[in-house]
């Protein structure tokens, strides 16, 4: 068991080493690429430590479902992360920042001061955090193999997780001079191991849960017989920790260290940042499933404490073991990786090289090798902390006092970047009291006592500081932050920054609203090319330097060699490299030790990014105005083709109009002329029978004039609507008995069929007069000439009043049925003249059923003839009122 | 020997007073409803003229016209379009199809006797 332990352990090290490598190496870099949202999300899972793994279920043991509280506080506050994330990812990447250190440092000035304070709260407060994580690799070990570590060190398997973190994090994340190079390799393992530790505590979870008992529901069954107060256990707390835990869990989703090194430090591109908002609360939620469960079966089952899930597996064979164990690991040993790249990183830019560099260095310093030095330093520091005071202390505790050291940070960077009056004196002063009120309440008490193993409440001991009526958590959260926020406050509003502190000000609040290229115009400085070289030479290298020197001189067409002015953007450019390897703070001074800086005033300073907040309004202005003329000509275009088209159809039916009109015309112009010149040589019978026929033609040109017109009313919209309440029926009645005579003298087949259902509606009692009529007298035009039957049927469909009239006539074919409603279509339908008629009555009453709101339509009827049908809607009211 | 006339036109009052006028000024006239009993009546009679209407159900005067041009016996005929089709591409159409003359509606019996007569003169010199 112990060897199979030890071999899978390096297995899966080596595996890590080996991912990490591959990587780097460009191994799936197209996947990666691609997937960069899922990786981003899943590498943020660094949040869930060894503390989740192990710890959750020791504390839900204790305390219930407060355990749930820190993972609370992440999910309440991602919808927020578009907002807050983005904006400090924007301020990194423009800056070329990528730590919390150098963030809040340049924000306040580029002091290394502030950036000093901010490293030393987070090696202060993480290092223990770290510490826990050692302690839970090696506690697992010997839980899982029984080696006593007691009396040997070197036999406790902490020092060798400790070498190996140290030479991976060396390995994998000092390749690069510059701190914020993406460290693929690194992030890759992380989301790798987010994937690997979830799947191990689900599996060994749902193995618990389903294995031992019938599911969660068995479980908390048996429990709440077994346990007296199993619903207090379940229930909140009443001690108000919730919200305090939730509120410092939310800040430090993106204050911690490893957090920010992954979500800010590492984001690739602002819209993963939108797969991470859903992702990674649901990572949360899943792999905080089973604890609840898992925590009530072990005390059943008697499996308690934050090792519970190893002695179940340890029932179970070596296949759990090692998977739970793995799990575990996975979870520390990422923790490990990004916290202590983080810190190791802070400590060397920002407390070590500060005390190196006060002058500018005679000798060139090797950056990268320090910086090795400092993550071995960190990760040494942690395992000295396990060493000494931590052996004792329970996962979960450490966890919060890291939490409310690392909140300790919230006002100067969340305020700092949307209120430009926060000033250094108020970070300085906010962030002490908030640590010494931290100190007080949470460190003192630990130091004279040692904590209470068996008890959930991590600070339950009595300090100074003590609020009656608090619990000692709540307490230290609330004293801490409030002593920070009005130290932080107060001070701000009564302090004067100076000029480079109200700059970084503006450049920070106002990210999203200046360009880069304004920003170098902030400092009216000269100095001459050998110095920067010489400085540049001191912190990148000769072979960087010169890389870096000529490719700037390239883009920017410049000749080093004629001209040895370096101008502001050179030392802007200079400087940006120097911040990536050194930090801002470190950058800014040794920039100002080869330069001379003209004093600026505030007010240059502020017109200049007046200047440059103006130019990018007016291009936005411009850009708009274009984009706006560009949609106008598009709509001028469509509508001048609606119009040509309008002008088309208009012409076309002008065409049609006066040729319908010339033929009536022709005949009664010819016959006019027979009888005026020929008159004296015609019979009395003739001159009858060309009279009449003059006057029949007549009454078609006044027909088709009165239709045009009729037409043009409705299609111009000027006809109104007589609307009055009426019955349909009254309207077939009627016209039916007006066409008897004709009908009968044609000898046609009459059937008709009205459901005496039908309800009143509001329509135009004449215009429907009109629309039936012209269907009747079509249908009677076209049915079967010698045996015709004609069928009229009125219902009710739904909401609509439906009227049919049915011919046996020869029909219409299905394509031109379409197209009968059109005006003049028969007269467009050469092959088809029309018998009689305008050829406008169709779409006169298509014009008419529309303005009721109603619909014609025209279908074969089988086996033989035409069914036309209207159908208009049933209104209660009189809807013309109603416009 | 009276001079035939095919008048062809699916409006009866045109009908009407056209086969009138002929009538009395002394040619033979027959009447057609549509193209197809033009082209019956063309066979039948080999007419010295024909009177076209272009718009008309199923066989079109344009039809008919190119029936006459092809067909031997009365290929030499003349040929008279009487449409109330008054754009000028549709004239020249017409007379492309091989037209002796293309006359308007409403058109005037005096220019449209005219017409006939210098056509039926020509024809037959």
């Amino acid at each position: 068991m112990e060897s199979s332990i030890i071999i899978v352990s390096i297995l899966y090290l080596g595996l890590i080493f080996g991912l990490a490598y591959a990587v780097e190496k460009g191994w799936g870099k197209k996947f990666l690429t691609k997937q960069s949202g899922w990786v981003y999300a899943l590498s943020l899972g660094v949040y869930c430590t060894a503390w989740t793994f192990y710890g959750s279920i020791g504390r839900a043991q204790m305390s219930g479902i407060d355990f749930l509280a820190i993972y609370l506080g992440p999910t309440v506050i991602a919808p927020l992360w578009w907002i807050i994330i983005r904006k400090l990812v924007r301020i990194s990447k423009k800056h070329g920042i990528s730590s919390l250190a150098d963030f809040i440092g340049a924000r306040y000035g580029k002091r290394q001061s502030i950036s000093a304070l901010v490293a030393t709260v987070l090696l202060l407060g993480v290092i223990p955090y770290l510490s826990l994580q050692i302690k839970a690799i090696s506690e697992s070990l010997q839980i899982a193999t029984k080696i006593d570590v007691a009396s040997k060190w070197y036999l406790d398997p902490a020092v060798f997780i400790t070498i190996i973190m140290t030479c991976f994090v060396v390995l994998f994340g000092t390749r690069y001079l510059e701190t914020n190079k993406p460290k693929t390799g690194i992030v890759t393992v992380v989301a790798f191991e987010s994937v690997f530790k979830l799947v191990a505590f689900l599996l060994g979870g749902g193995f618990i849960v389903y294995g031992y008992f019938q599911g969660p529901s068995d479980i908390f069954a048996q429990a709440s017989e077994a346990l007296p107060n199993f619903y207090e256990n379940v229930q909140l707390s009443d001690s108000g920790d919730w919200f305090w835990l939730i509120l410092i869990s939310g800040l430090s989703v993106f204050l911690l260290p490893r957090q920010f090194q992954v979500a800010i430090a590492e984001n690739l591109q602002e819209q993963d940042l939108k797969k991470a908002m859903w992702v990674f609360p649901l990572y949360l939620l899943l792999i905080n499933l089973f604890v609840l469960p898992i925590a009530f079966a072990g005390i059943l089952t008697n499996h308690t404490g934050d090792y519970t899930l190893l002695s179940f597996a340890k029932e179970n064979g070596a296949f759990w073991v090692i998977l739970i164990y793995l799990g575990g690991l996975s979870a520390a040993t990422a923790m490990l990786i990004v916290s202590s790249l983080a810190l190791g990183q802070m400590l060397s830019n920002n407390l070590i090289l500060p005390t190196y560099i006060k002058k500018i260095p005679s000798k060139p310093i090797n950056v990268i090798r320090l910086r090795q030095i400092s993550i071995a330093v960190v990760l040494f520091l942690a395992y000295l902390y396990y060493q000494g005071l931590g052996k004792n202390e329970s996962l979960i505790s450490i966890g919060i006092v890291s939490f409310i050291a690392v909140s300790q940070l919230a006002p100067a960077i969340i305020i700092g970047t949307y209120w430009k009056k926060a000033s250094s004196t108020g970070v300085w002063t906010g962030i002490t009291a908030g640590m010494l009120v931290w100190f007080v309440t949470v460190i003192l008490p630990s130091i004279n006592h040692n904590y209470d193993l068996n008890i959930g409440n991590l600070i339950h001991l009595e300090n100074p500081l003590q609020i009656a009526g608090l619990s000692p958590t709540s307490n230290a959260i609330m004293l801490s932050l409030f002593c920070n926020l009005v130290c932080f406050i107060g001070f701000s509003v009564h302090s004067k920054p100076g000029i480079e502190e109200s700059n970084q000000a503006e450049l920070f609040v106002d990210v999203f609203k200046f360009t880069r290229e304004y920003e170098s115009n902030l400092y009216s400085a000269s100095t001459s090319f050998p110095n920067i070289q010489s400085l540049l030479f001191k912190f990148l290298g000769e072979k960087r330097t010169e890389e870096v020197l000529n490719r700037y001189a390239r883009i920017n067409n410049l000749d080093w060699k004629s001209n040895p002015q370096a101008d502001s953007r050179m030392i802007s450019y200079a400087e940006r490299l120097l911040t990536e390897a050194i930090g801002p703070a470190s950058a800014r001074i040794m920039i100002a030790s080869v330069v001379q800086e003209e004093d600026i005033s505030i007010n240059e300073v502020v017109n200049i990014l007046k200047e440059s907040q103006e130019v990018i309004s007016l291009n936005r202005q411009l850009k708009q105005q274009s984009e706006q003329l560009q949609a106008l000509t598009k709509d001028l275009q469509s509508a001048n083709d609606r119009l040509k088209k309008l002008s088309e159809i208009k012409d076309d039916f002008l065409y049609t109009v006066t040729h319908e009109l010339r033929t009536p015309l022709t005949s009664i112009r010819s016959q006019a002329e027979l009888l005026l010149d020929m008159g004296s040589e015609m019979e009395p019978e003739e001159e009858k029978n060309f009279l009449q026929t003059m006057v029949r033609d007549c009454e078609r040109l006044t027909r088709l004039i009165s239709d045009v017109l009729d037409l043009e009313k409705f299609e111009s919209g000027n006809q109104k609507l007589n609307i009055r309440k009426h019955h349909i029926q009254d309207i077939i009645h009627e016209v039916i008995g007006s066409m008897r005579q004709t009908i009968e003298a044609k000898n046609i087949q009459l059937e008709v069929n009205i459901s005496d259902a039908i309800p009143t509606t509001f329509f135009d009692y004449d215009r429907m007069v009109q629309v039936f009529t012209n269907l009747l007298s079509n249908a009677m035009k076209f049915c079967d000439q010698n045996n015709g039957r004609i069928r009229i049927s009125s219902y009710q469909v739904d909401k609509m009043i439906k009227v049919n009239v049915i011919d046996n006539g020869d029909g219409i074919d299905a394509e031109k049925a379409v197209r009968i409603f059109d005006k003049f279509y028969q007269a467009h339908n050469q092959m088809r003249k029309k018998p009689s008629g305008t050829g406008l009555g169709l779409a006169i009453c298509k014009n008419i059923v529309q303005l009721h709101g109603g619909k014609i339509y025209m279908l074969p009827e089988a086996p033989k003839g035409t069914r036309f049908s209207f159908e208009i809607p049933i209104y209660k009211t009189n809807f013309s009122q109603h416009g | 020997m009276a001079k035939k006339i095919l008048i062809v036109d699916d409006e009866p009052g045109i009908l009407m007073s056209l086969d009138f006028l002929f009538r009395k000024k002394g040619y033979e006239v027959f009447i057609a409803r549509d193209g197809k009993e033009a082209i019956e009546l063309l066979d039948k009679h080999q007419p010295d003229l024909t009177i076209l209407d272009i718009m008309m159900p199923e066989v079109d005067g344009y039809e008919v016209c190119n029936y006459i041009r092809q067909t031997s016996s009365i290929a030499h005929s003349g040929i008279i379009f009487l449409s109330a089709k008054s754009k000028k591409s549709d004239m020249e159409k017409g007379l492309e199809l091989g037209a002796d003359a293309y006359m308007t509606k409403p058109f005037s019996n005096r220019e449209l006797l005219e017409s006939v007569g210098d056509i039926i003169e020509k024809k037959s010199l």
